[in-house]
Protein backbone atom coordinates (compact mmCIF):
# COMPACT_ATOMS: atom_id res chain seq x y z
CA UNK A 1 0.00 0.00 0.00
CA UNK A 2 1.13 3.67 -1.53
CA UNK A 3 1.14 6.78 0.58
CA UNK A 4 -2.44 8.55 -0.78
CA UNK A 5 -1.43 10.65 -4.07
CA UNK A 6 -4.73 12.21 -3.52
CA UNK A 7 -5.15 15.11 -1.86
CA UNK A 8 -7.11 14.71 1.43
CA UNK A 9 -9.33 17.20 2.89
CA UNK A 10 -8.37 18.78 6.57
CA UNK A 11 -11.17 20.48 8.43
CA UNK A 12 -9.12 23.00 10.29
CA UNK A 13 -10.91 23.62 13.74
CA UNK A 14 -10.39 26.69 16.03
CA UNK A 15 -10.98 25.62 19.76
CA UNK A 16 -10.75 28.08 22.22
CA UNK A 17 -10.83 31.48 20.70
CA UNK A 18 -10.25 34.59 22.44
CA UNK A 19 -13.31 36.43 21.76
CA UNK A 20 -12.12 40.37 20.55
CA UNK A 21 -14.88 42.88 19.87
CA UNK A 22 -14.13 45.69 17.17
CA UNK A 23 -16.95 48.21 17.28
CA UNK A 24 -17.03 51.08 15.19
CA UNK A 25 -19.51 53.78 16.19
CA UNK A 26 -21.41 55.79 13.60
CA UNK A 27 -20.74 59.47 13.12
CA UNK A 28 -18.34 59.40 16.28
CA UNK A 29 -17.38 63.14 15.33
CA UNK A 30 -19.82 65.49 17.82
CA UNK A 31 -19.46 62.87 20.43
CA UNK A 32 -16.01 62.86 20.29
CA UNK A 33 -15.71 66.54 20.63
CA UNK A 34 -17.75 66.65 23.44
CA UNK A 35 -15.70 63.77 25.30
CA UNK A 36 -12.60 65.87 24.45
CA UNK A 37 -13.93 68.68 26.14
CA UNK A 38 -15.53 67.44 29.03
CA UNK A 39 -11.86 65.18 29.63
CA UNK A 40 -9.68 68.29 28.89
CA UNK A 41 -11.33 70.56 31.34
CA UNK A 42 -11.72 67.74 34.40
CA UNK A 43 -7.86 67.61 33.44
CA UNK A 44 -7.01 71.16 33.52
CA UNK A 45 -8.63 71.41 37.07
CA UNK A 46 -7.42 67.62 38.61
CA UNK A 47 -4.44 65.95 39.05
CA UNK A 48 -3.92 62.63 37.24
CA UNK A 49 -5.28 59.73 39.67
CA UNK A 50 -2.45 57.89 39.58
CA UNK A 51 1.72 58.47 39.51
CA UNK A 52 2.63 58.93 35.68
CA UNK A 53 5.43 60.37 33.77
CA UNK A 54 5.93 63.03 31.45
CA UNK A 55 2.75 64.04 30.03
CA UNK A 56 0.42 61.39 30.89
CA UNK A 57 -3.12 62.40 32.64
CA UNK A 58 -5.71 59.54 34.28
CA UNK A 59 -8.72 60.35 36.07
CA UNK A 60 -10.23 58.14 38.78
CA UNK A 61 -12.39 54.81 37.53
CA UNK A 62 -15.14 57.76 37.91
CA UNK A 63 -15.61 58.71 34.52
CA UNK A 64 -18.98 58.32 34.72
CA UNK A 65 -19.90 60.55 37.50
CA UNK A 66 -18.36 63.62 35.58
CA UNK A 67 -18.46 62.33 31.89
CA UNK A 68 -22.02 64.04 31.65
CA UNK A 69 -24.32 62.60 29.18
CA UNK A 70 -22.09 61.71 26.23
CA UNK A 71 -20.35 59.72 28.86
CA UNK A 72 -23.53 58.21 29.78
CA UNK A 73 -24.36 57.42 26.54
CA UNK A 74 -21.17 55.58 25.41
CA UNK A 75 -20.88 53.68 28.59
CA UNK A 76 -24.30 52.37 28.26
CA UNK A 77 -23.71 51.24 24.51
CA UNK A 78 -20.67 49.31 25.64
CA UNK A 79 -22.97 47.87 28.47
CA UNK A 80 -25.33 46.96 25.93
CA UNK A 81 -22.94 45.10 23.68
CA UNK A 82 -21.03 43.28 26.35
CA UNK A 83 -24.70 42.07 27.45
CA UNK A 84 -25.27 40.81 23.90
CA UNK A 85 -21.69 39.30 23.90
CA UNK A 86 -22.82 37.21 26.78
CA UNK A 87 -24.49 34.15 27.68
CA UNK A 88 -25.43 32.32 30.76
CA UNK A 89 -24.18 28.65 31.62
CA UNK A 90 -27.00 26.36 32.17
CA UNK A 91 -27.67 23.40 34.13
CA UNK A 92 -30.38 21.23 32.15
CA UNK A 93 -33.01 21.85 34.68
CA UNK A 94 -32.02 25.63 34.93
CA UNK A 95 -34.60 28.44 33.48
CA UNK A 96 -32.69 30.86 30.81
CA UNK A 97 -31.59 34.01 33.13
CA UNK A 98 -32.59 36.90 30.81
CA UNK A 99 -31.26 39.99 32.44
CA UNK A 100 -27.89 39.95 34.32
CA UNK A 101 -27.23 42.89 36.43
CA UNK A 102 -24.64 44.81 35.01
CA UNK A 103 -21.74 47.58 36.25
CA UNK A 104 -19.36 49.88 34.91
CA UNK A 105 -16.32 51.51 35.79
CA UNK A 106 -14.47 53.61 34.14
CA UNK A 107 -11.17 55.89 33.05
CA UNK A 108 -10.67 58.68 31.04
CA UNK A 109 -6.87 58.96 30.40
CA UNK A 110 -4.78 61.30 27.93
CA UNK A 111 -1.49 60.93 26.50
CA UNK A 112 -0.95 57.28 27.71
CA UNK A 113 2.60 56.95 28.46
CA UNK A 114 3.11 52.95 28.49
CA UNK A 115 3.82 53.26 31.97
CA UNK A 116 7.21 51.08 31.39
CA UNK A 117 4.76 48.69 29.41
CA UNK A 118 3.29 47.59 32.03
CA UNK A 119 0.84 44.31 31.61
CA UNK A 120 -2.29 44.46 33.35
CA UNK A 121 -5.53 42.66 33.51
CA UNK A 122 -8.59 43.60 35.25
CA UNK A 123 -9.89 41.07 38.10
CA UNK A 124 -13.32 41.37 39.46
CA UNK A 125 -14.41 42.24 35.80
CA UNK A 126 -16.26 40.35 33.11
CA UNK A 127 -15.33 42.35 29.57
CA UNK A 128 -13.09 45.47 29.41
CA UNK A 129 -12.03 47.46 26.86
CA UNK A 130 -11.66 51.11 25.25
CA UNK A 131 -12.69 53.77 23.40
CA UNK A 132 -10.54 55.91 21.35
CA UNK A 133 -11.79 59.72 21.72
CA UNK A 134 -9.57 61.03 19.63
CA UNK A 135 -6.52 58.77 18.48
CA UNK A 136 -3.88 61.99 18.81
CA UNK A 137 -3.26 61.73 14.50
CA UNK A 138 -2.48 58.30 14.06
CA UNK A 139 -2.12 57.51 10.52
CA UNK A 140 -0.70 55.19 8.30
CA UNK A 141 1.47 58.43 7.20
CA UNK A 142 2.06 59.15 10.90
CA UNK A 143 2.37 56.48 13.16
CA UNK A 144 2.30 57.24 16.65
CA UNK A 145 2.59 54.43 18.38
CA UNK A 146 0.33 54.15 20.98
CA UNK A 147 -0.99 50.88 20.37
CA UNK A 148 -3.22 48.19 22.17
CA UNK A 149 -1.29 44.56 22.73
CA UNK A 150 -3.22 41.79 23.44
CA UNK A 151 -1.27 39.07 25.15
CA UNK A 152 -1.45 35.17 23.95
CA UNK A 153 -3.12 34.07 27.08
CA UNK A 154 -1.50 30.65 26.22
CA UNK A 155 1.79 31.88 27.01
CA UNK A 156 5.00 30.86 25.47
CA UNK A 157 4.02 27.12 25.00
CA UNK A 158 3.17 27.97 21.13
CA UNK A 159 6.91 28.65 20.31
CA UNK A 160 8.71 27.09 22.59
CA UNK A 161 9.77 24.02 20.90
CA UNK A 162 10.32 26.18 17.71
CA UNK A 163 10.29 29.71 17.40
CA UNK A 164 10.96 29.77 13.70
CA UNK A 165 7.56 27.96 12.84
CA UNK A 166 3.77 29.21 13.26
CA UNK A 167 0.21 27.27 13.30
CA UNK A 168 -0.18 27.99 9.65
CA UNK A 169 -4.29 29.40 10.65
CA UNK A 170 -5.61 33.02 10.44
CA UNK A 171 -3.56 34.66 13.01
CA UNK A 172 -0.78 32.09 14.23
CA UNK A 173 1.45 34.46 13.29
CA UNK A 174 0.72 36.05 16.48
CA UNK A 175 1.14 32.67 18.70
CA UNK A 176 3.57 33.35 21.88
CA UNK A 177 2.97 36.60 21.37
CA UNK A 178 0.19 39.82 21.03
CA UNK A 179 -1.98 41.15 18.92
CA UNK A 180 -1.05 44.68 17.93
CA UNK A 181 -4.69 47.11 17.58
CA UNK A 182 -3.80 50.48 16.39
CA UNK A 183 -6.17 53.68 18.13
CA UNK A 184 -9.21 54.86 15.79
CA UNK A 185 -11.15 57.92 16.75
CA UNK A 186 -14.61 56.26 17.05
CA UNK A 187 -13.05 52.64 17.61
CA UNK A 188 -14.15 50.80 20.83
CA UNK A 189 -12.27 47.85 21.60
CA UNK A 190 -13.75 44.95 24.08
CA UNK A 191 -12.07 41.92 25.66
CA UNK A 192 -12.65 39.24 28.50
CA UNK A 193 -11.22 41.34 31.41
CA UNK A 194 -8.93 38.45 32.30
CA UNK A 195 -7.12 38.89 29.19
CA UNK A 196 -3.56 40.43 29.80
CA UNK A 197 -2.76 43.67 27.81
CA UNK A 198 -0.91 47.23 27.51
CA UNK A 199 -0.72 50.06 25.78
CA UNK A 200 2.18 51.20 24.08
CA UNK A 201 3.53 54.86 24.80
CA UNK A 202 1.78 58.25 23.12
CA UNK A 203 4.86 59.77 21.11
CA UNK A 204 2.41 62.04 18.61
CA UNK A 205 2.81 65.65 19.24
CA UNK A 206 -1.31 65.91 19.20
CA UNK A 207 -3.09 64.77 22.16
CA UNK A 208 -4.48 61.13 22.45
CA UNK A 209 -7.38 60.36 24.24
CA UNK A 210 -9.08 57.16 25.35
CA UNK A 211 -11.35 55.94 27.85
CA UNK A 212 -10.89 52.24 29.58
CA UNK A 213 -14.44 50.74 30.56
CA UNK A 214 -14.97 47.54 32.51
CA UNK A 215 -18.12 45.33 32.72
CA UNK A 216 -18.87 43.73 35.70
CA UNK A 217 -21.67 42.18 37.52
CA UNK A 218 -23.43 43.94 40.45
CA UNK A 219 -23.53 42.51 43.82
CA UNK B 1 -29.21 48.39 33.38
CA UNK B 2 -28.69 48.54 28.75
CA UNK B 3 -31.59 51.25 27.65
CA UNK B 4 -31.80 50.37 24.14
CA UNK B 5 -33.52 54.15 23.56
CA UNK B 6 -29.95 55.90 24.52
CA UNK B 7 -27.02 53.52 22.70
CA UNK B 8 -25.53 54.85 19.67
CA UNK B 9 -25.66 53.11 16.51
CA UNK B 10 -23.04 51.15 15.70
CA UNK B 11 -20.89 48.69 13.40
CA UNK B 12 -20.02 45.69 15.32
CA UNK B 13 -17.46 42.79 14.23
CA UNK B 14 -16.35 40.04 16.07
CA UNK B 15 -13.18 38.55 16.06
CA UNK B 16 -11.59 35.22 17.70
CA UNK B 17 -7.86 35.91 18.41
CA UNK B 18 -5.35 32.98 19.59
CA UNK B 19 -7.85 30.34 18.44
CA UNK B 20 -6.29 26.77 19.00
CA UNK B 21 -6.38 24.36 15.76
CA UNK B 22 -7.19 20.88 15.94
CA UNK B 23 -7.26 19.48 12.49
CA UNK B 24 -9.46 16.20 11.12
CA UNK B 25 -8.85 14.37 8.44
CA UNK B 26 -10.96 11.12 7.09
CA UNK B 27 -8.56 8.90 5.28
CA UNK B 28 -9.60 7.81 1.77
CA UNK B 29 -10.16 3.53 1.15
CA UNK B 30 -9.78 3.36 5.49
CA UNK B 31 -10.97 0.55 5.83
CA UNK B 32 -8.39 -1.61 3.65
CA UNK B 33 -5.86 -0.18 5.92
CA UNK B 34 -7.64 -0.60 8.95
CA UNK B 35 -7.79 -4.42 8.44
CA UNK B 36 -4.27 -4.87 7.85
CA UNK B 37 -3.24 -2.67 11.23
CA UNK B 38 -6.24 -3.81 13.46
CA UNK B 39 -4.59 -7.51 12.75
CA UNK B 40 -0.81 -6.25 12.51
CA UNK B 41 -1.42 -4.39 16.30
CA UNK B 42 -3.62 -7.16 17.90
CA UNK B 43 -1.26 -9.45 17.17
CA UNK B 44 1.71 -7.35 18.51
CA UNK B 45 -0.26 -6.50 21.60
CA UNK B 46 -0.20 -10.32 22.32
CA UNK B 47 3.11 -11.16 22.13
CA UNK B 48 5.43 -7.95 23.34
CA UNK B 49 4.22 -6.45 26.95
CA UNK B 50 2.72 -3.09 27.13
CA UNK B 51 4.91 0.45 28.06
CA UNK B 52 3.65 2.57 30.72
CA UNK B 53 2.67 6.44 30.07
CA UNK B 54 -0.42 8.18 30.56
CA UNK B 55 -2.48 5.18 29.46
CA UNK B 56 -4.78 3.73 32.45
CA UNK B 57 -4.75 0.68 31.37
CA UNK B 58 -5.19 -0.86 27.71
CA UNK B 59 -1.72 -2.03 25.86
CA UNK B 60 0.72 1.09 24.30
CA UNK B 61 3.21 -0.25 21.98
CA UNK B 62 7.01 1.23 22.33
CA UNK B 63 7.67 4.10 20.58
CA UNK B 64 8.50 2.35 17.13
CA UNK B 65 5.56 1.70 15.53
CA UNK B 66 6.76 3.25 12.02
CA UNK B 67 9.40 0.40 11.89
CA UNK B 68 7.12 -2.04 12.22
CA UNK B 69 3.57 -1.15 10.74
CA UNK B 70 4.21 -2.59 7.45
CA UNK B 71 3.37 -0.49 4.03
CA UNK B 72 -0.39 0.32 5.74
CA UNK B 73 1.51 1.95 8.41
CA UNK B 74 3.29 3.64 6.24
CA UNK B 75 0.53 5.14 5.01
CA UNK B 76 -0.86 6.64 8.30
CA UNK B 77 2.70 7.94 9.00
CA UNK B 78 2.78 9.88 5.48
CA UNK B 79 -0.55 11.36 5.72
CA UNK B 80 0.66 12.65 9.39
CA UNK B 81 3.24 14.24 7.87
CA UNK B 82 1.65 15.59 5.43
CA UNK B 83 -1.09 17.04 7.06
CA UNK B 84 1.58 18.48 9.77
CA UNK B 85 3.18 19.90 6.57
CA UNK B 86 -0.01 22.15 5.81
CA UNK B 87 -0.50 23.26 9.36
CA UNK B 88 2.99 24.67 9.94
CA UNK B 89 4.24 27.71 8.57
CA UNK B 90 7.36 29.91 8.63
CA UNK B 91 7.28 33.18 10.73
CA UNK B 92 5.97 35.19 8.12
CA UNK B 93 3.40 33.30 6.94
CA UNK B 94 5.08 30.80 4.09
CA UNK B 95 5.38 27.63 3.02
CA UNK B 96 7.59 25.66 4.59
CA UNK B 97 8.60 21.60 3.99
CA UNK B 98 9.96 20.50 7.74
CA UNK B 99 12.51 17.02 7.56
CA UNK B 100 9.84 15.85 10.30
CA UNK B 101 11.52 13.56 12.66
CA UNK B 102 8.73 11.07 14.65
CA UNK B 103 7.91 9.02 17.34
CA UNK B 104 5.08 6.86 16.95
CA UNK B 105 3.33 4.01 18.74
CA UNK B 106 -0.50 1.99 18.74
CA UNK B 107 -2.90 1.81 21.81
CA UNK B 108 -4.99 -1.14 22.43
CA UNK B 109 -8.20 -0.06 24.87
CA UNK B 110 -10.94 -2.59 25.97
CA UNK B 111 -13.87 -1.62 28.44
CA UNK B 112 -12.25 1.37 31.35
CA UNK B 113 -9.46 2.13 29.78
CA UNK B 114 -8.38 5.67 28.85
CA UNK B 115 -5.56 8.02 29.19
CA UNK B 116 -5.03 10.90 31.70
CA UNK B 117 -4.49 14.12 30.72
CA UNK B 118 -0.84 14.60 29.01
CA UNK B 119 1.26 16.74 26.71
CA UNK B 120 3.68 15.70 24.47
CA UNK B 121 6.94 17.94 25.13
CA UNK B 122 9.66 18.33 22.76
CA UNK B 123 7.61 18.24 19.34
CA UNK B 124 5.57 20.52 17.60
CA UNK B 125 2.30 18.11 16.46
CA UNK B 126 0.87 15.12 18.00
CA UNK B 127 -1.69 13.07 16.33
CA UNK B 128 -4.04 9.85 16.33
CA UNK B 129 -5.26 7.46 13.69
CA UNK B 130 -8.01 5.26 14.91
CA UNK B 131 -8.10 1.92 13.66
CA UNK B 132 -11.32 0.76 15.14
CA UNK B 133 -13.36 2.82 17.11
CA UNK B 134 -14.69 0.26 19.43
CA UNK B 135 -18.16 1.37 18.42
CA UNK B 136 -17.70 5.03 19.95
CA UNK B 137 -18.19 6.67 16.58
CA UNK B 138 -22.12 5.75 16.60
CA UNK B 139 -22.89 5.54 20.27
CA UNK B 140 -23.19 7.79 22.26
CA UNK B 141 -23.45 6.43 25.32
CA UNK B 142 -19.57 4.01 25.06
CA UNK B 143 -17.67 7.17 26.09
CA UNK B 144 -14.07 6.76 24.80
CA UNK B 145 -13.92 10.45 23.52
CA UNK B 146 -10.70 12.41 22.88
CA UNK B 147 -10.94 15.35 24.76
CA UNK B 148 -8.45 18.64 25.06
CA UNK B 149 -8.33 21.05 27.57
CA UNK B 150 -8.97 25.12 26.90
CA UNK B 151 -5.11 25.95 27.09
CA UNK B 152 -5.83 29.88 28.49
CA UNK B 153 -5.85 28.25 31.77
CA UNK B 154 -8.34 28.67 34.60
CA UNK B 155 -8.29 32.41 34.87
CA UNK B 156 -10.62 32.40 32.09
CA UNK B 157 -13.68 31.01 33.95
CA UNK B 158 -12.63 32.09 37.66
CA UNK B 159 -14.79 35.28 38.16
CA UNK B 160 -18.31 34.44 36.79
CA UNK B 161 -18.42 30.72 36.21
CA UNK B 162 -22.09 31.00 35.07
CA UNK B 163 -21.50 33.39 32.47
CA UNK B 164 -20.00 32.51 28.99
CA UNK B 165 -19.03 34.75 25.91
CA UNK B 166 -21.84 34.41 23.39
CA UNK B 167 -19.48 32.98 20.70
CA UNK B 168 -18.71 29.85 19.33
CA UNK B 169 -17.45 27.79 21.51
CA UNK B 170 -18.28 29.92 23.92
CA UNK B 171 -19.57 27.55 26.25
CA UNK B 172 -16.61 25.77 26.26
CA UNK B 173 -13.86 28.57 27.80
CA UNK B 174 -12.13 27.76 30.71
CA UNK B 175 -13.35 23.96 30.37
CA UNK B 176 -12.98 21.38 27.98
CA UNK B 177 -14.23 20.14 24.05
CA UNK B 178 -14.87 16.97 23.33
CA UNK B 179 -13.97 15.29 19.76
CA UNK B 180 -15.83 11.61 19.02
CA UNK B 181 -13.18 9.04 17.22
CA UNK B 182 -14.28 7.67 14.11
CA UNK B 183 -12.20 4.98 12.34
CA UNK B 184 -10.42 5.90 9.69
CA UNK B 185 -10.39 9.53 10.97
CA UNK B 186 -6.93 11.22 12.35
CA UNK B 187 -6.79 14.21 14.83
CA UNK B 188 -3.79 16.35 14.63
CA UNK B 189 -3.25 19.44 17.14
CA UNK B 190 -0.59 20.92 18.65
CA UNK B 191 1.88 18.83 21.31
CA UNK B 192 1.88 21.35 24.00
CA UNK B 193 -2.54 21.24 24.31
CA UNK B 194 -2.94 19.12 26.99
CA UNK B 195 -5.60 16.00 25.99
CA UNK B 196 -6.74 12.86 27.51
CA UNK B 197 -8.97 9.99 26.89
CA UNK B 198 -12.02 9.33 28.39
CA UNK B 199 -12.55 5.53 29.20
CA UNK B 200 -14.36 3.20 26.70
CA UNK B 201 -17.48 2.03 28.10
CA UNK B 202 -17.78 -0.62 25.54
CA UNK B 203 -17.19 -4.40 25.23
CA UNK B 204 -15.42 -4.07 21.70
CA UNK B 205 -11.82 -3.22 21.12
CA UNK B 206 -10.39 0.12 20.46
CA UNK B 207 -7.05 0.59 18.27
CA UNK B 208 -5.25 4.19 17.38
CA UNK B 209 -2.13 5.04 16.36
CA UNK B 210 -0.28 8.14 17.94
CA UNK B 211 2.34 9.92 16.92
CA UNK B 212 4.56 13.36 17.32
CA UNK B 213 6.46 14.72 14.98
CA UNK B 214 8.83 17.54 15.08
CA UNK B 215 11.21 19.06 12.86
Amino acid sequence: MEAPTQTFDIDVRAYFATPVIFVELEDPEKLNLELRQTILERRSTNISASESTQNTWRSGWDFASWGGEPSRRLLETFAAIGNDMTQTRLNENQAQSTEIKWNLSSQAVVNPCGENNQLYAHPNCFWSGVYFVDDGGNTNDHPVVNELELLDPRGLAPIMYNSNLRMNIPGGENAGAYHQIKPKSGLMVIFPSWLMHRVNSYQGTSTCISIAINLFVSN
Amino acid sequence: MPTPQTQIPTKIAYQGFFATPVAITHLPDARELNIALKALILERSMSIASTDHSNRGGWQSTWDFHEWGGSAGNVIIAVARKAASRLTCSRTGETVSPNWKLNSWANVNRRDNGNEFHIHPGCLWSGTYYVDDGGTGDDLTLGGEFEIQDPRGPATIMYAPSLAPKVPGGLSTGASELIRARAGMMVLFPAWLSHSVRPYHGDGVRISIAFNLGP
